[in-house]
């Protein structure tokens, strides 16, 4: 068996000229973001060294909650990261929508590709669901605040066009359709075309770093081949379900557009 | 005596704490024509805007055949008093695409070419505009075409904000004929607003005038029937 070569205090050291050659750049163009590339590469050290301890910790008790909490845990803070985004809509409330679109996407890809088509024993095995929803869950919290900024930037756009069609006897789910289509399209479009370059253009990080592990580079492929798919599906349902919900929000029961913000 | 078709009762609307329209009672015969006249910003399109219940009034009521408006379905109400606003907005598409819109959100068959045509003609625009895309039509076209467009639910009410503005005289004079035809012919009633007095003085019976948000003037010519008082 392949062992990988470890990287040791002083190569962790050596890792960090790239940070030091990133804020020369940055700062030779002019740009002022030295401290935003210091603090950004201190959380990463600290957080990926926190969550490596923790996953130490849930991988050794093994037990279906520490699991299933882990995985709570990461879809609150990637609804509350893709609430952040959506600031500016600051009369609405989105976490209960994107949390449960997340929930729903993410759990659904995880039931089928751990279940059905890996066959994973026990079934919360922390070493497949986490990094599987790790993945699953990042993508659609991204998919989810692309969907909905652009949905309510159309709908306050095109308000003229959405009243419009309310005065013509259009329901404010037929009004908003336009809106609803775009955001999708916006939503769907960098997932459709990972899967189009996946493997030209882009060596995925997980088969990356499963070849690095010793993995056989035919079997990492396949892996990855299941996580692209679980991500676009999950993508898909993340990103339907939390537009519809909201188009939900911006009429009420009178078929008016209520959005202000 | 008639029954008013629509009756309004003391209303106000008050938007981010600025009071846009101020306690208007009026009432609006059936087959009646009103022409609402008066400065820009005086609330006249906020007015309109109520009647189709695109908004609701911050207070007073407004009966629509001595019901309550929201006893009807929006979706309902909006179809038997049709809004033509002041900005025109075309969909993507040609100018039948447009029409066949109408049709699909009312979840009613598409009518023939023919029919199209002739609505087109009636607002005084040509049979050739249909396959045109409807970006591409003037503002005055526009306009035009938004009031055949109006037509196509078969309203009893129809809401006209600027139907002339972008108009030149004698497009303007044609359409307030059409205005007139479809009052005398088709028995519409029509609540049309306008900042020149004098657009549609000679097609009106009621004559309001609102100032920022006060309904001012109120002129009742009698008409031939006796229908305005």
């Amino acid at each position: 068996m392949n062992l990988v070569q470890p990287i040791g205090i002083v190569g962790m050291c050596l890792g960090l000229f790239l940070s030091i050659t990133t804020i020369f750049l940055m700062r030779w163009v002019k740009l002022p973001l030295t401290k935003d590339i210091i603090v950004g590469t201190l959380r990463t050290f600290l957080q990926l060294i926190l969550v490596g301890f923790f996953l130490e910790y849930i991988f050794a008790v093994n037990q279906w909650y520490w699991v299933i909490g882990f995985l709570i845990v990461m879809i609150l803070v990637a609804a509350h990261t893709a609430e952040q985004r959506l600031k500016k809509y600051k009369r609405l409330s989105f976490l209960p929508d994107i949390s449960f679109s997340i929930l729903l996407g993410s759990a659904f890809t995880l039931f089928w590709a751990t279940q059905v088509v890996i066959h994973v024993h026990p079934w919360y095995h922390p070493q497949y669901v986490i990094p599987l929803a790790g993945m699953v869950i990042g993508n659609s919290m991204n998919s989810a605040a692309l969907a909905l900024d652009r949905f309510y930037g159309e709908v306050s756009q095109l308000k003229p066009e959405i009243e419009t069609l309310l005065a013509l006897g259009a329901t404010g789910q037929q009004a908003a359709e336009s809106p609803l289509k775009n955001a999708l399209m916006a939503a769907m479009i960098p997932n459709i075309n990972a899967l189009m370059v996946v493997g030209i253009v882009s060596l995925p990080g997980m088969m990356t770093g499963q070849i690095l592990a010793g993995e056989s580079p035919l079997n990492a492929v396949l892996y990855q081949i299941i996580v692209m798919l679980m991500i676009t599906c999950a993508s898909a349902i993340t990103s339907v379900l939390s537009v519809k919900m909201s188009v939900k929000k911006i009429f009420n029961s009178a078929e008016q557009l209520i959005l202000e913000h | 005596m008639r029954q008013p078709i629509l009756s309004i009762q003391n209303i106000s609307l008050v938007k981010n704490n600025h009071p846009i329209l101020n306690h208007i009672t009026a009432t609006i015969d059936p087959k009646e024509i009103v022409v609402i006249s008066g400065p820009s910003g005086s609330g006249k399109s906020s007015f309109l805007r109520l009647l189709n219940r695109l908004e609701d009034p911050s207070e007073g009521t407004i009966d629509f055949h001595n019901q309550p408006i929201e006893a009807y379905s929006p979706v309902e109400l909006r179809r038997q008093i049709a809004l033509v606003s002041q900005t025109p907005i075309m969909f993507p598409g040609s100018v039948l695409q447009n029409f066949q819109l109408v049709e699909q959100i009312n979840h009613r068959p598409h009518q023939s070419a023919v029919f199209y045509e002739e609505k087109l003609q009636w607002v005084g625009l040509p049979a050739s505009c249909l396959n045109q895309e409807a970006q591409s039509l003037s503002l005055g076209e526009k306009q035009r075409f938004s009031l055949a467009r109006a037509l196509l639910n078969n309203p009893e009410i129809l809401l006209l904000d600027e139907p002339t503005s972008a108009l030149d005289p004698e497009a303007s004079t044609h359409l307030l004929n059409a205005i007139e035809a479809l009052n005398r012919d088709h028995g519409l009633t029509i609540v049309m607003v306008t900042h020149q007095k004098a657009h549609g003085a000679h097609i009106g019976q009621q004559f309001w005038n609102l100032k920022a948000g006060q309904l001012t003037t109120h002129i009742a010519v009698p008409s031939a029937e006796g229908g305005a008082s």
